[in-house]
């Protein structure tokens, strides 16, 4: 029991440092990167907390996700490396603001809302699998599929915006400006 | 974004990044040593390029040296180290035309064989490169192997060794992915100029890197029933010119393409000469060749040509 | 116990291939080459790249081998020779081997060097082409299995192993696995030819010495996966069990090993296209015609 506690502290610990991290540091792979090291922790708290299949699921989801991040945020950036010294804050009064706003709102809810009793004994890791199996295909896969699809109608639509139209009348605007 | 973005050069892709400008050589495992290829990187795209040789040749004679036509033709065998018989051939035969020798049928056929022998070597040379730069290890394995035994080999060796090279190029017809890599990449229609060589015997085909590959394994075949049908290799020796004089122009058809020598010679001294190779012209098509490629397509487009950097002229 | 067992059997396993791939290129079967080289990159001067990011600089190679470890550890090689018998075993080995991605993009972009970065970010347009193909067959051989337990899929593939039942998947997922471990004809990353060397460029001295270390683990990994997906694991007659997933295991570390051999690289593009053009359709293919067996054949 303390032994659990203890390493949902330090997982949740190591979380918060990552994610300091990510706006502390100027280059982009780094905050990307670190910003992914505190997702991986937050995942090791799941597992540290018993649920396996969601712990291991972010811990693999992550990493995909934030070097696909990494690799925009460095095509986006004038200065990816972080050694050309800009400054790449902004509205900061207002994010601060925001932030403890948001925190505030968090630890309220943390303290005052009825989480129910206490699971004395965590169902073993094959049994969470099935349950959670037969939760997404059952009651929640209407709510899972329509996300699916709002997902990837979202990836194409960005896709078919980004590319520019090829048209006589455009292609004559873009040797004007050159 | 767009604001800092708006001045930065298009890619083809439309995106505005940093460009990087990456040298590749002259020391560099997928290409010849000696040959600078500068290319300008957009991510992995290649945006502009260019090709300088840092061993090659300076083309024209110190004023008023004279040299003897002995250590004229030593120095440039020497100076192309890739294609050395070829080059010994030129100069003798420039030098024996400028001291006015007629043409010799046993000499000529001899020399002819080392020829061909060459261009053997030669592209198995190319091939062995290729197959580094490709990471096929066996093709590099197997081609280097056999270069070697050619260059060594007598004339009836070579013979021997005639089913061996067949089957290297039935093999590599039937490598997959081989030909996916090569086909379609770095296109020289049959109208560019300055083509010469097997470069410019592809063109007339469909002038890519997968066309280039088989008119030099083509040409293997081709040089093995000249030398079967011919006789023995004989090492290009210049023959007695005495103190003659004259001037003198020479054409070799080398492994890379035509080489063309032009000489004044003066008491059997070489007064000034006048050299043009292949890659001469071969090594200004770099440019267009990997324009707006990727990487691997221009290195690949680079790599078929052949580059020898010691034949380029400074 | 165990983890020290199957830690020895790793090494042993790694040493073995690091013999015979000397053996392939030189032509020189020689046991002890491999351990000098090898000690004496410890001994060779480990040069610092000019400013490099320290940190992924010198993470990425650890990192590298402790995925590669990592993955080893859910793959059983007797009925209880194994390190975890996780739950999720299956889906453990793909989020092991997804940070094979963050270890090369740190390795690209720490040494601060165009070779490297490019190489590291070819990685990561690589794991868009072959990260469908590993995950979609490991989902076929669970439904078999009905299980993700490493050591069930096994025991389930007693009498038929999958490289018979599902023997598309298998196909998929030995090309995934190859494109995984860069391994030739998909050393995009490092392509000597191309990028001199790519992740590997600017690694000298010790810090390569981790590195060539952990793409052998690499593969032993993904030779061991393919073993327990595909080719029974364990079983096999008179042997005894460790030996036979330690003989399969080698085996098909060495056949990646020769197919990178006889082929020229692929380019980018062409891996891009097959692997979305054709792969994903076949792995479907493949999950439907499985889940078709397993409803239909008792």
């Amino acid at each position: 029991m303390y032994a659990q506690a203890f390493f949902v502290a330090v997982f949740g610990l190591a979380a918060i440092g990552f994610g300091v991290v990510v706006f502390r540091t100027s280059s982009m792979v780094r905050s990307a990167l670190a910003l992914l090291f505190s997702q991986t922790a937050v995942g090791c708290m799941f597992l540290a907390m018993q649920t396996e299949f969601l712990g291991v699921l972010q811990i693999m989801m992550m990493a995909t996700e934030m070097s696909i991040m990494a690799i925009f945020m460095v095509m986006f950036m004038m200065d990816p490396g972080g050694m050309g010294g800009m400054d790449m804050t902004h509205q900061k009064r207002f994010s601060i603001g925001a932030g403890v706003v948001a925190a505030g709102v968090a630890i309220v809810v943390a303290f005052w809302a009825d989480w129910g009793p206490v699971t004395a004994e965590a169902p073993d890791a094959a049994m969470q699998t099935r349950a959670l199996g037969m939760e997404l295909l059952g009651r929640s896969m209407l709510i899972f599929e329509t996300a699916g699809i709002t997902i990837l109608t979202a990836m194409i639509a960005a896709t078919a915006v980004a590319i520019p139209v090829q048209t006589t009348a455009n292609s004559a605007d873009k040797e004007d400006t050159e | 974004m767009i604001e800092v973005t708006k001045d930065l050069p298009r890619s083809a892709d439309g995106l505005a990044m940093d460009w990087m400008e990456v040298p590749f050589g002259p020391v560099f495992p997928g290409l010849p040593g000696g040959l600078k290829l500068t290319l300008t990187l957009d991510g992995d795209g290649v945006t502009e390029g260019q090709a300088t040789s840092l061993v090659g040749m300076i083309n024209e004679s110190e004023k008023g040296k004279e040299i003897d036509a002995e250590t004229f033709i030593e120095r440039l065998a020497s100076a192309m180290p890739l294609a050395s018989v070829s080059y010994r051939l030129l100069a003798c035969l420039a030098i024996e035309r400028a001291a006015g020798l007629e043409n010799d049928s046993a000499t000529d056929q001899a020399r002819a064989v080392a020829l061909e022998c060459e261009r053997i070597a030669s592209h198995l040379g190319w091939l062995a490169q290729t197959g580094r730069q490709l990471g096929f290890a066996w093709l590099t394995d197997r081609a280097a192997t056999l270069q070697l035994e050619i260059r060594r080999a007598s004339g009836k060796r070579l013979l021997e060794l005639t089913p061996a090279l067949h089957a290297l190029a039935a093999r590599l017809g039937r490598t997959p992915l081989l030909k996916s890599r090569l086909k379609g990449i770095g296109i020289l229609p049959s109208g560019t100029a300055g083509l010469s060589g097997p470069v410019a015997r592809a063109a007339d085909d469909a002038g890519d890197a997968w066309a280039r590959l088989w008119q030099r394994l083509d040409e293997i075949i081709t040089s093995l029933d000249y030398i079967k049908a011919t006789g023995e290799p004989g090492l290009p020796v210049l023959r007695n010119i005495g103190r003659g004089s004259g001037t003198g122009e020479a054409t070799v058809e080398t492994p890379r393409g035509e080489a063309q020598l032009s000489l004044i010679l003066e008491h059997g001294q070489v007064k000034s000469y006048r050299l043009d190779t292949a890659c001469n012209h071969h090594i200004g098509l770099v440019a267009t060749l990997v324009e707006g490629r990727e990487l691997g397509d221009a290195l690949v487009a680079v790599g078929s040509l052949d580059l020898s950097p010691w034949e380029v002229l400074v | 116990m165990n983890l020290a067992v199957v830690l020895v059997a790793l090494l042993g396993s790694v040493w073995l291939l690091a013999v015979i791939e000397g053996w392939t290129t030189t032509g020189r079967l020689r046991l002890t080459a491999t351990l000098l080289s090898g000690l004496a990159y410890l001994g060779r001067e480990s040069i610092v790249p000019r400013t490099p990011d320290r940190i992924f600089f010198e993470t990425a190679p650890v990192l590298l081998l402790i995925v590669a470890v990592l993955g080893a550890a859910v793959l059983p090689l007797a009925p209880t020779l194994v390190i975890a018998d996780l739950a999720t075993g299956a889906l453990f080995i793909n989020a092991a081997l997804a940070y094979v991605l963050v270890a090369l993009i740190m390795a690209g972009w720490g040494p601060n060097g165009a070779y490297a970065m490019i190489g590291g970010w070819r990685f990561l347009g690589q794991l868009i082409a072959y990260a469908m193909l590993i995950v979609m067959p490991i989902t076929a051989v669970a439904m078999r299995a009905e299980s993700l337990v490493t050591t069930v899929i096994v025991v389930s593939q007693d009498g038929l192993w999958n490289i018979v039942y599902q023997p598309l998947g298998f196909v998929l997922f030995f090309i995934a696995a190859m494109a995984l471990a860069f391994r030739a004809p998909f050393d995009l990353p490092t392509a000597p030819g191309e990028l001199g060397g790519g992740v590997d460029a600017e690694y000298t001295g010790v810090r390569l010495a981790v590195l060539r270390l952990a793409r052998l683990t690499l593969v032993i990994t993904l030779a061991s996966a393919t073993t327990v997906f595909y080719l029974g694991g364990w079983h096999g007659p008179l042997l005894p069990p460790w030996a036979w997933s330690l003989i399969k295991t080698l085996a098909v570390a060495v056949s990646m090993l020769l197919a990178g051999r006889y082929l020229p690289r692929i380019r980018e593009a062409d891996l891009m296209r097959w692997c979305w053009i054709l792969g994903i359709p076949l792995a479907l293919l493949n999950i439907i015609v499985v889940g078709l067996l397993v409803l239909v054949v008792p």
